[in-house]
């Protein structure tokens, strides 16, 4: 691989600007990472029906191409020639936008996420902080939704988005503050190489409330409220069709790959693992999909909780629970 | 009526017009009386106990309408259910409403007087409910004809305005919107100097928020069925509810009168559709008890065992729509894998998997197949095994238990007087089973036990129907051991039933209530009037009671709860 310094001299050889080199370099880098995550959606998306065709005592998709593999394919082509349909007294801007900012916010979050030893598109100083904060705006892109479809079901939805979303931010921040005790930084990848014993030994309050208000965060069960097809139809996204909806889609399981890699790189020692460096992506991988598979597998057991029961769960047990976890992390260090 | 109530006459003691008391052929306990003195009768009966108001009906003859009311009595020592007949004549047909008395009469008259015309003085709400506000006529008139149909016909037939239809709503909703509540607070403030509104209400009437009016179907996800519920949520809290049904009215009792006896019976099948062999046996015992027909045993029998594999398979559904309503969708798998096994048992023994159109009067239509009935015992021991884990999936789960515990408890006085029947009834605290309270078929020579339970909130209601499967696999099992050989239908009956003249009434305790027809003869071989008492129709008209004040979302589980479905509430 090419250091920084080389690509530097090798520009200003060749008479080529900065900001141009930054430009292609950046770009390069998305299109690999934007790959990687289509990549990352189908997989999971055949994961998806598979897990819970399995729990369901189903089969799941078995017709387009073996075991059903190219089915995400097939959907996203009927999806495409869909009409797109535009509610009447719909916001023209809202509607439209929203679920590009879902799908961006979810997305912009992975580039700061390091999947191997330098294996990350821009390894942050405040890399914590960032991945913590940049999906937040997916709240502004499911409100968006809910108000600008002019349907009271995905108003509901939107408002429902918004405050679980909020709430859960709280905990989920607070939750990972032992680990920044600990480490002394908030760079993802300092985080990793500190993690001799995993964190999820020495942080299993934070773990829990990380993975609980990860869960609420991503909206999916038992948090899947904004959705909740027994009342609200199908919340934010009930007038949305075709594509546009599965721009919904994709940022739900963008999210859900951001969410879970974050779990792996902060509480169970990222690509660490036996055997020499180049194995570390598989490593990665295996835990990854072992958390997916977790969160799969809530998904297809659990029922839902209530909006009032998510935001007692919220503020009274996993805020205080946060908090006591810093506590405890404080005076073990002290002594 | 058994026979230990004619001995206990005394019991009757303190009715009104005791001496007024006959027993009807084929009805039971009756008391004519004169349309003046109906609210007197009634408010002597419901003083004397008679606490469950199961319905009201009319029969139309030529010069006046025949009003039925059946009421029932939980309270009282010895148990007894009571009919009440009186004559409106058609000139005038007004009589006064029950349903100051007893809430539950307020759909039923809704009922009478949409199907009827007779209009009920002192109702609260006296609408149509199943026909459209517009429509002309009264379809149950023996003189209705279908030319009415098309309401096209200038002023002859004019719709009211709809605005006329949209006020009557928006007046109770206005007074039940959050910024006109707290106006009236500080309204009284002004007058009378003492503070009524507190510091969150003036700045709520400041930020003024109102309620959100949401559509709940006729066609969403969890309207099983077709149902349209008018909800005002403030929040995501439930202030009001107004429910229109009807979608699904096909006038049943009417195309009865123009079906022979027997030809009816595949409509049964068609209302209550999950439990459809019930509906077939509610049916063909009523017309039995007209007709005055015996059922051999082995079709008695045969008829336990279909009904109870078929309240299962009802049950079953309940509880999966109960998980999927929480949000958990693997149970509902489960459980339909089972009721598949149903499905096939049924399949195997008549060729239908869903409506069977399985019984006859006099009997049921075909045999049990060889080695039907190991088929079903097997099928039964392993439901009895799955069942424990079917309810650690979901009854044992702690997020399903905190949805469900709390949620809308229903005190037995309250199931009562809005005229629950059933598992939903029972799950409130009382003991109200046809087939304990007044038992057909074989059923006394089987050994069961009814579902108690005291909770009456919706965890209650759904661990009834799970209990209830346990007891209908017990019931099962002791048909077939004692299962005789033998006929299965009354030989020699005519092609064309005719029964004499006269009126019978039969119910039996379908999956979701008191099931019962009110059948009337006049000596032709079709019926002059059929009367269908569906249970759901009954228990939906609680559910403003039940879900107002709760959550949104629990008014969904809620009405998930109460079991309804809507083949049997439109009829």
């Amino acid at each position: 691989m090419l250091t920084s310094v080389e690509l530097f001299e090798f520009a200003t050889r060749n008479g080529i600007p900065i900001w141009a080199l930054d430009a292609s370099i950046a770009l390069l880098l998305s299109l690999a990472v934007f790959s990687l995550c289509g990549l990352g959606v189908i997989v999971l998306v055949y994961m998806e029906r598979k897990v819970s065709a399995d729990i369901q005592l189903r089969l799941g998709p078995t017709h387009v191409g073996p075991r059903g593999t190219l089915q995400l394919i097939a959907d996203m082509i009927k999806l495409l020639s869909k009409e797109d349909v535009f509610p009447k007294n719909a916001d023209r801007w809202l509607f439209r936008l929203a679920p590009a900012l879902v799908f961006i916010s979810a997305f912009v979050g992975l580039m700061a996420i390091p999947i191997g030893p330098r294996l990350v598109v821009q390894d942050l100083n405040v890399g914590l902080l960032y991945v913590l904060a940049i999906p937040s705006i997916a709240v502004a892109g499911l409100i968006m939704a809910g108000f600008g479809s002019y349907n009271k079901y995905a108003m509901m939805g939107g408002l429902r988005a918004a405050a679980q979303m909020v709430s859960y931010e709280v905990p989920r921040a607070l939750s990972v503050i032992g680990i920044v005790m600990i480490v002394g930084s908030t760079k993802l990848s300092s985080i990793v190489d500190a993690q001799g014993l995993w964190y999820i030994f020495l942080q299993p309050i934070g773990f829990m409330v990380f993975f609980v208000s990860t869960l609420a965060e991503i909206n999916r069960v038992p948090f899947d409220l904004p959705e909740t097809e027994s009342e609200l139809v199908h919340g934010y996204s009930t007038e949305y069709s075709g594509m546009r909806y599965a721009f919904f889609l994709f940022g739900e399981y963008i999210a859900l790959i951001a969410a879970a890699a974050l779990t792996v790189v902060l509480f169970l020692g990222g690509w660490h693992g036996p055997g020499p460096e180049f194995l570390a992506p598989i490593w990665f991988a295996i835990k990854f999909f072992g958390i997916i598979f977790v969160i799969m597998w809530v998904r297809w057991t659990l029922p839902r909780f209530r909006i009032d029961q998510v935001m007692d769960l919220g503020w009274k047990v996993l805020l205080p629970l946060a908090l006591l976890n810093i506590l405890i992390t404080g005076i073990v260090m002290s002594i | 009526m058994s026979d230990d109530i004619n001995a206990n006459e005394t019991n009757i003691d303190g009715i009104p017009g005791k001496g007024m008391i006959v027993q009807e052929e084929g009805l039971g306990y009756t008391i004519t009386v004169e349309r003046e003195d109906l609210l007197k009768t009634a408010t002597g009966l419901k003083e004397a106990g008679f606490d469950l108001f199961l319905f009201v009906t009319g029969v139309d003859y030529p010069d006046h309408i025949k009003l039925v009311y059946r009421i029932y009595s939980t309270k009282r020592k010895n148990r007894m259910a009571i009919i009440v007949k009186t004559d409106v004549p058609k000139s005038d047909p007004a009589v006064d409403s029950m349903a100051p008395l007893w809430p539950a009469a307020n759909w039923h008259e809704r009922e009478a007087y949409d199907l009827f015309g007779v209009e009920f003085k002192g109702h609260p709400d006296l609408r149509r409910i199943f026909m459209p506000e517009d429509w002309v006529g009264y379809p149950l008139r023996k003189d209705y004809s279908d030319d009415h149909m098309l309401v096209s016909d200038g002023d002859k037939y004019a719709r009211p305005p709809l605005s006329v239809i949209d006020s009557r709503a928006g007046d109770d909703a206005a007074a039940g919107k959050p910024s006109a509540r707290v106006e009236q607070a500080v309204a009284a403030e002004n007058e009378t100097g003492v503070a009524a509104a507190s510091e969150l209400e003036r700045a709520i009437k400041d930020i003024k928020t109102d309620v959100l009016t949401i559509n709940f179907g006729p066609q969403h996800p969890s309207a099983h069925g077709v149902f349209r519920g008018v909800f005002e949520v403030d929040g995501e809290i439930i202030t009001r509810i107004d429910s229109h049904i009807g979608y699904l009215h096909r006038c049943f009792e009417k195309i009865a009168e123009h079906r022979t006896y027997t030809q009816f019976i595949p409509f049964t099948d068609r209302m209550d559709y999950l439990s459809a062999m019930l509906n077939n046996w509610g049916y063909t015992m009523s017309v039995e008890k007209l007709a005055e027909i015996a059922v051999p045993e082995r079709a008695e029998y045969l008829r336990i065992i279909v009904g109870e594999l078929n309240r299962i398979a009802s049950h079953l559904v309940f509880l999966s729509t109960a998980a999927i309503e929480t949000g958990a969708l693997t149970p509902y798998f489960y459980y339909f894998d089972e009721r598949e096994r149903i499905l096939l048992l049924f399949e195997q023994l008549c060729g239908a998997r869903f409506t069977y159109n399985y019984m006859r009067i006099g009997g049921v239509r075909i045999d049990a197949p060889e080695g039907w009935f190991d088929d079903v015992l097997a099928f039964c021991e392993r439901l009895e095994k799955s069942m424990v884990d079917y309810d650690k999936l979901l009854l044992g789960n702690y997020i399903f238990k905190k949805r469900m515990k709390g949620v809308a408890p229903f005190s037995a006085e309250q199931a009562l007087s809005w005229g629950l029947t059933g598992p939903s009834l029972r799950a409130s605290g009382v003991n109200y089973d046809v087939r304990k309270a007044d038992p057909y078929s074989v059923y006394p020579r089987i050994d069961f036990d009814e579902v108690v339970l005291c909770n009456g909130d919706n965890l209650d209601r759904v661990i009834a129907r799970s209990q209830e499967i346990r007891q209908s696999l017990k019931i099962i099992e002791q048909a077939v051991a004692q299962i005789p050989d033998g006929l299965i239908v009354t030989p020699d009956l005519p092609r064309y039933i005719t029964p004499a003249p006269g009126e019978a009434y039969a119910h039996i305790e379908s999956s979701r209530g008191d099931l019962g027809f009110f059948i009337v003869s006049d000596g032709s071989p079709k019926p002059y009037r059929v009367k269908i008492q569906g249970p759901s129709f009954g228990n939906l008209q609680a559910l403003p009671a039940m879900a107002t004040g709760c959550y949104f979302s629990d008014a969904v589980l809620i009405f998930g709860t109460l079991d309804t479905v809507f083949g049997e509430v439109d009829r």
